[in-house]
């Protein structure tokens, strides 16, 4: 008797707001194993498997660190570069790795949303999750980092606080992922945009320099981007640094929000389709 | 009364043809210089206005030719696209199976796979800890749960494909074709599974161009013709309909006929005799399958049969294994007699009591001199099904298994000399 709770039907939908947020929970058992199946498939036949995951940022922070701190020596507001510079690579490698999978998701899960149902949005967010996984290992780096240049740095109860800088990372990486895996499937040049955006979106935020290199009057230009808001929480929490701009930090996660909510209703209407344009 | 599991009303679906945003640049850059802006792209009715129910428990088989809509009506069930107008209401956990191995990766081992697989039609990951031993065991794939997958043969992926979808527990299952796949024993096994699910008290939606597993699973039959339903109701009276629309079937004219002529001639001299062929039933209507016990007819039309007044025009029977079966021609029938040979002739041929087990079969066409030479032949000229039929009247129906003819026989006690 309980069975005929469960009625599903098919129609022509038309609606804005059906987000259908208790489906994503149903399946909440998938989001798991793809977030896993993206980890592991990654690294087999590797190897040294997930030290991938390690020694990709730390590659990329010691390039960084000759070109940007020794060569063009730029400013590091106190702390030895290479800390600095990594502090801020961290999560802008976990914005660019999750926007990067994430908007191609819809194209490369083709052949699954042609044959069964699930909420196409687990395509999208099971990268979020895979990111932050990445993510973890590369902190531990930074943290061996940290006593490594036995940097003027308190060990304090901030460092704890670094986590909730990620909240808006997740949430502005979740929104574009969104809106750009949804657009790819009608668009491909999408797939051909994101790489450029991303290298342009690295400069604009803070990653390699700081807020305090620009002139003041120019200095809220950057932080209109959500990725600044996260890089300075980050280097507060961690190395104590000072934010340039709270309430521009609270703006950018605002607009954040707008945007996961927004993607998620675009994202839903692209969806009825999908299966017939992909 | 309970409410049907499945009710589909006025349930339709428009695709619009063509390519979306066929670059855009491109074909603004023509608009510059003066083209005619495309019109609207044009639109195909995949399903128009289809209407059935299927109620608790009932197997629901779903036929029709290839373009029919019947892949497109399960997906709309399955949730997998939107219809374009109507609804459907499904009540009751839902399982698809509309490929074998959705989501399967080739880098991942079978185990691996298995929970992969399973999470994607639906499972949760605890229920498939629990199914695991059974599905290792129904794959028969003990050895190799720990290889990856891109080192399975297909016949191994399958196997293992299946055996997570066997495990499945909806109460509404819809599946496609999956069938089609694998070797003989493993689709056995399948067909067994099925049956248990069907069996399960399980309502299932089966799309399939194997007539002789439609009749063999299902109670009741919708068969569709372009998107619209052509024949709904029990699975014999439907099936009756199928063999009877010829639409779909390859190059056939409005007289059932496949032509014949356009191929290479068996030498470079040879002539080509054979010009087309078709099967009818017994009222000389054109067929697409025929029926075990009943007559199979075969018209074959000849030109140039003056030429030769010695020829003998025959056909062979073989299996999908290519494998042949019987043998029959114009003159073990006796021949034509002494009526003159035309330069076209229309050869029939039949075989009034048709001994093949359920199946599909193909037929060669050959015209020859007995003795002398071989003239023309065409091999595989027509395919055909072979529906099994409730052919000793008790309800006995023969599996595939047990051979590829049907014979009928007598049996009694005769009683032991010397017996109590």
């Amino acid at each position: 008797m309980g069975r005929r709770q469960l009625e599903y039907v098919r129609h022509p939908r038309t609606g804005w707001f059906d987000l259908a947020l208790g489906e994503l929970w149903d399946y909440r058992d998938l989001l798991g194993m793809l977030v896993w199946r993206n980890l592991t498939v990654r690294y087999k036949q590797s190897a040294i498997g997930i030290a991938w995951a390690i020694l990709r940022p730390l590659m990329q922070m010691v390039v960084f660190s000759v070109v940007f701190g020794r060569m063009a020596g730029l400013p590091s507001d106190g702390v030895p570069y290479p800390v600095f510079l990594y502090a801020g690579l961290v999560p802008w490698t976990y914005f660019s790795t999750t926007i990067t999978s994430g908007s191609g998701s819809l194209l490369a899960g083709g052949n699954m949303i042609d044959k069964v149902y699930f909420p196409r949005m687990i395509l999208p967010f099971s990268y979020l999750f895979t990111g932050l996984i990445d993510l973890a290992l590369s902190m531990l780096v930074l943290f061996g980092m940290m006593v490594w240049y036995r940097a003027d740095i308190v060990f304090g109860a901030p460092m704890l606080l670094f986590p909730v800088f990620l909240v808006p990372a997740v949430t502005f990486a979740g929104g574009l992922s969104l809106w750009l895996s949804a657009a790819a499937v009608r668009w491909r040049d999408v797939h051909h945009l994101v790489p450029y955006l991303l290298q342009i979106g690295m400069f604009v935020t803070p990653v390699v320099y700081a807020v305090k290199l620009l002139p003041a009057r120019f200095q809220w230009l950057l932080q209109l981007n959500p990725m600044t808001g996260v890089v300075e929480g980050f280097r507060w929490s961690l190395l104590g640094k000072p934010v340039t701009g709270w309430g521009m930090m609270a703006g950018g996660f605002g607009m954040s929000l707008v945007l996961l909510l927004g993607g998620m209703i675009y994202f839903r209407r692209v969806e009825r389709t999908l299966a017939d344009i992909l | 009364m309970n409410a049907p599991l499945v009710e589909v009303e006025h349930l339709g679906k428009t695709y619009r043809l063509g390519e979306i945003h066929r670059d855009w640049l491109a074909g603004l850059a023509g608009r510059l210089r003066g083209r005619p802006r495309p019109g609207p792209l044009p639109e195909l009715r995949a399903l128009d206005d289809v209407n059935f129910t299927v109620g608790e428990g009932e197997v629901f088989g779903l036929i029709g030719a290839n373009g029919a809509g019947k892949s497109t009506l399960l997906k709309i069930l399955a949730g997998i696209t939107d219809p374009s107008t109507g609804r459907a209401v499904l009540r009751g956990r839902i399982a698809s199976l509309l490929e074998v191995g959705t989501g399967f990766h080739p880098e991942l081992t079978g185990r691996e796979n298995v929970f992969l697989n399973g999470t994607i039609l639906g499972l949760r990951r605890r229920e498939i800890a629990e199914e695991y031993e059974r599905i290792v065991d129904f794959a028969g794939l003990d050895p190799f749960m720990e290889t990856p997958v891109k080192r399975y043969s297909s016949g191994m992926r399958v196997r293992l494909a299946f055996a997570v979808a066997a495990h499945l527990r909806p109460e509404i299952l819809l599946i496609d074709e999956v069938l089609a796949v694998g070797d003989i024993a493993f689709q056995r096994k399948c067909l067994g599974a099925m049956k248990d699910v069907a069996g399960g008290g399980r309502t299932v939606l089966f799309v399939s161009h194997n007539m002789a597993a439609v009749s063999s699973l299902c109670h009741r039959a919708l068969m569709l013709r372009q998107g619209r339903v052509a024949a709904l109701g029990t699975t014999d009276e439907v099936i009756q309909t199928y063999i009877h629309s010829t639409e779909g079937v390859h190059a056939r004219d409005e007289q059932g006929f496949v032509a014949l002529h356009e191929r290479q001639p068996l030498h470079p001299q040879s002539p080509m005799l054979l010009c087309a062929g078709r099967l009818a039933d017994e009222r000389g209507r054109p067929v697409s399958s025929a029926r075990t016990g009943e007559s199979l007819r075969v018209d074959v039309r000849v030109e140039g049969l003056d030429r030769f007044p010695s020829a003998v025009v025959g056909l062979t029977v073989r299996s999908v294994f290519e494998q042949k079966i019987f043998h029959f021609n114009t003159a073990m029938a006796g021949g034509f007699g002494p009526v003159p040979r035309h330069v076209r002739e229309l050869v029939r041929l039949e075989i009034p009591d048709l001994p093949l087990m359920a199946g599909a079969y193909s037929l060669d066409l050959l015209v020859f001199e007995p003795g002398v030479r071989l003239i023309d032949r065409v091999d595989g000229a027509l395919n055909f099904d072979v529906i099994e039929a409730d052919l000793y009247g008790n309800g006995y129906r023969g599996e595939a298994r047990e051979g590829l003819i049907v014979v009928r026989g007598e049996c009694r006690l005769e009683g032991e000399e010397g017996g109590a």
